[in-house]
């Protein structure tokens, strides 16, 4: 928390420069002794009066105990817990289903390659994944786009969803507005995935179990979940619960050239015009979130796997 | 019931070929056990695997025949070649491997592997009666029930053994094959999963084929013993009487090295190494480490040869058949 308080106040710029540039861009004329009246005005609603040190006990005190990141320097005075709460849903929604997407999918073809590393298809399918794998994440949003967007027009350019909210209309037009975004995410994680598991399935595969199982007669599908998949997963579990731990931090760079109005835009936005209310509750809600991912999954793992027990 | 001869079995990899069964002939035959005796690396795992027909590339049968004798529930007899005995693994033949390696799924309970290999041949769909069954035959083993439940982690190397031997033999198999099934147990547990195994084998009439390097453990329990040298069988015999008397110098050896009560005599190792199993030499294998050693042993492999009732030995020591003695006489 001390980290994400004092790094944001070593930007070149500051909040309240860039609101009466805003103001002076806007054409208004102001006399030298009114700006810098609007500068101590601004200052004293942003809370940027006092030292450092007084402004760092204020933040530690409200956002600790009191939960509040205070009001947004760069939509005053909407408070950052209020603009927080409209973009999380969003970033949930698009991150949770394209990740475990993209975690189904790869795993299962992962424990396919590296199970039967020699059929035609496995092979198929990991050059497939190799070949997606080290694409850089916004050359492949900028193909979709192009792809579908522009040569082929199927889905909107910007985000724009209709409708009353949860109405029929409106999850339909939310759903269809997010394919792309999900899609790109999907493509871009899912090669790692596929690669991670290829390579943890392939080393269960020799392991004595599985040769045992296999002189048992079990058949190859029983032998390729119970035996590989469901040891190989294991790894892939705590993983995921990280990545879905990282979702609160919202996809930067997918939110920002699909235009969607996620936890993405958001840090975007504050970074932008150094909102430091803003982004230190953005940044805040990501750390949180990955903490108590990392907590979750060592509560939850003796389910998966026997061996681990607590007492 | 079980029957190889002249069988070669090579790992046919790209850089080299290792003939690691080079012309074995054995038979397995009705309620008895055969141990199968010999250093690492002779060849002892790879005849199980042509026994229990589970030859997986790179290894592959390049001669011999292997056949197998099958009585079916109506009690008929049925011939089975390579590639067929697979298909009745678990009903007429199964394999008890060396359980202090995890053979056992880590995060599946035990029952749940035991169903894995009953049910699909067993046609008890119940799986009420299924459990009934194991529970019973568990029960007859002296292994506590609660093995069922447990995971495999839970439970001590020697028990994990037994879970293993109850496995093996759950459906009666005319032939149990064990892969060194007390290796890495401790002496008493060791002598415990012997007197299963031996007992089992007693109430069942079946074949129990014991692969181990621990010659202790064939004069323990089974009924005739083959000692293999470099991929070939050197000695075949009842266990007793090879004990008693070792024709081969191999298998001399590899007796002497016992220990006795009483005894604290300093015991000698067999000088040098076993020849490779990429290129062996012309004539008998042994030759290079053997002191009796003659001209005519580095010139032609000598053949496996009976020389006294149901005695064989490859040596040209003892080269008198029995049937040229018996006109002797």
């Amino acid at each position: 928390m001390t980290v994400i308080f004092f790094v944001p106040r070593f930007l070149p710029s500051d909040p309240v420069t860039a609101a009466l540039g805003r103001v002076m861009s806007s054409g208004s004329a102001m006399r030298p002794e009114e700006v810098q009246a609007m500068r101590s005005t601004l200052m004293q609603l942003y809370g940027l009066e006092g030292t450092l040190g007084e402004q760092y006990f204020n933040f530690m005190k409200r956002a600790v105990f009191g939960g509040s990141f205070g009001p947004s320097l760069a939509f005053y005075p909407t408070p950052v817990n209020a603009l927080i709460g409209k973009s999380l849903p969003w970033t949930i929604f698009l991150l949770l289903t394209s990740t475990l997407i993209a975690w189904v999918v790869g795993n299962l073809i992962g424990v396919l390659a590296g199970y039967q590393s020699r059929r035609i298809y496995s092979k198929i399918l990991e050059g497939f994944a190799i070949l997606l794998y080290p694409i850089p994440y916004y050359i492949l949003a900028l193909i979709l786009i192009i792809l579908f967007v522009y040569i082929n027009p199927i889905f909107p350019v910007s985000f724009n969803v209709q409708g009353a909210p949860f109405s029929l209309e409106f999850i339909s037009s939310a759903v269809f507005n997010s394919v792309l975004p999900a899609l790109s995410i999907i493509i871009g994680s899912f090669g790692w995935w596929v690669l991670s598991m290829k390579a943890l399935s392939a080393g269960i595969a020799e392991e004595d179990y599985v040769s045992f199982a296999r002189f048992k007669g079990v058949g190859g599908p029983a032998i390729m979940g119970r035996y590989v998949m469901r040891n190989a997963i294991l790894p892939q579990i705590t993983v995921l619960a990280l990545n879905i731990g990282a979702i609160f931090n919202g996809a930067l760079i997918a939110e920002i050239l699909f235009g969607y109005p996620g936890l993405g835009t958001l840090v975007y936005t504050a970074v932008v015009q150094s909102d430091y209310n803003l982004l230190m509750g953005t940044i805040s809600i990501g750390i949180i979130a990955v903490a108590t991912a990392a907590l979750a999954i060592d509560l939850l793992y003796p389910f998966f796997d026997p061996r681990i027990q607590y007492r | 019931m079980l029957r190889l001869s002249d069988v070669k079995a090579y790992y046919l990899t790209r850089r080299a070929i290792v003939k690691a069964v080079d012309g074995v002939t054995l038979d397995v035959r009705g309620n008895e056990i055969l141990g199968v005796a010999g250093e690492s690396g002779c060849g002892k795992s790879t005849l199980l695997k042509i026994l229990y027909d589970s030859l997986e590339p790179p290894l592959k049968l390049v001669a011999g025949k292997v056949e197998a004798e099958m009585k079916t529930v109506s009690g008929k007899t049925l011939k089975l070649g390579p590639g067929q005995i697979r298909h009745h693994w678990w009903r007429f033949i199964s394999y008890i491997p060396q359980g202090s390696m995890s053979v056992l799924n880590p995060v599946v309970r035990v029952e749940k592997q035991f169903l894995d290999s009953i049910s699909r041949r067993h046609r008890l769909t119940n799986k009420r009666e299924i459990h009934e069954r194991i529970a019973n035959y568990l029960n007859e083993l002296e292994l506590p029930i609660e093995v069922l439940n447990s995971y495999p982690h839970q439970l001590s190397g020697g028990m994990r053994q037994r879970v293993l031997v109850a496995l093996g033999t759950f459906l009666h198999p005319q032939i149990v094959l064990a892969d060194e099934p007390t290796t890495a147990l401790d002496v008493v547990i060791q002598k415990g999963i012997l007197l299963m195994l031996a007992q089992v084998q007693e109430q069942m009439k079946n074949s129990l084929v014991i692969v181990s390097h621990d010659i202790g453990v064939h004069y323990q329990i089974t009924h005739r013993i083959a000692i293999m040298y470099n991929g070939k069988i050197v000695e075949i015999g009842p266990t007793e009487m090879v004990f008693k008397k070792p024709l081969h110098p191999y298998a001399q050896m590899l007796i002497q090295s016992l220990p006795h009560v009483g005894d604290d005599k300093h015991r000698v190792g067999i000088s040098g190494r076993p020849p490779s199993l990429i290129d062996p030499p012309l004539g008998c294998r042994f030759a290079a480490r053997c002191p009796f050693v003659m001209d005519v042993c580095h010139k032609e492999m000598p053949s496996l040869m009976e020389v006294e009732p149901d005695r064989f030995v490859a040596c040209y020591l003892h080269r008198e058949p029995l049937q040229a003695r018996k006109n002797v006489e």
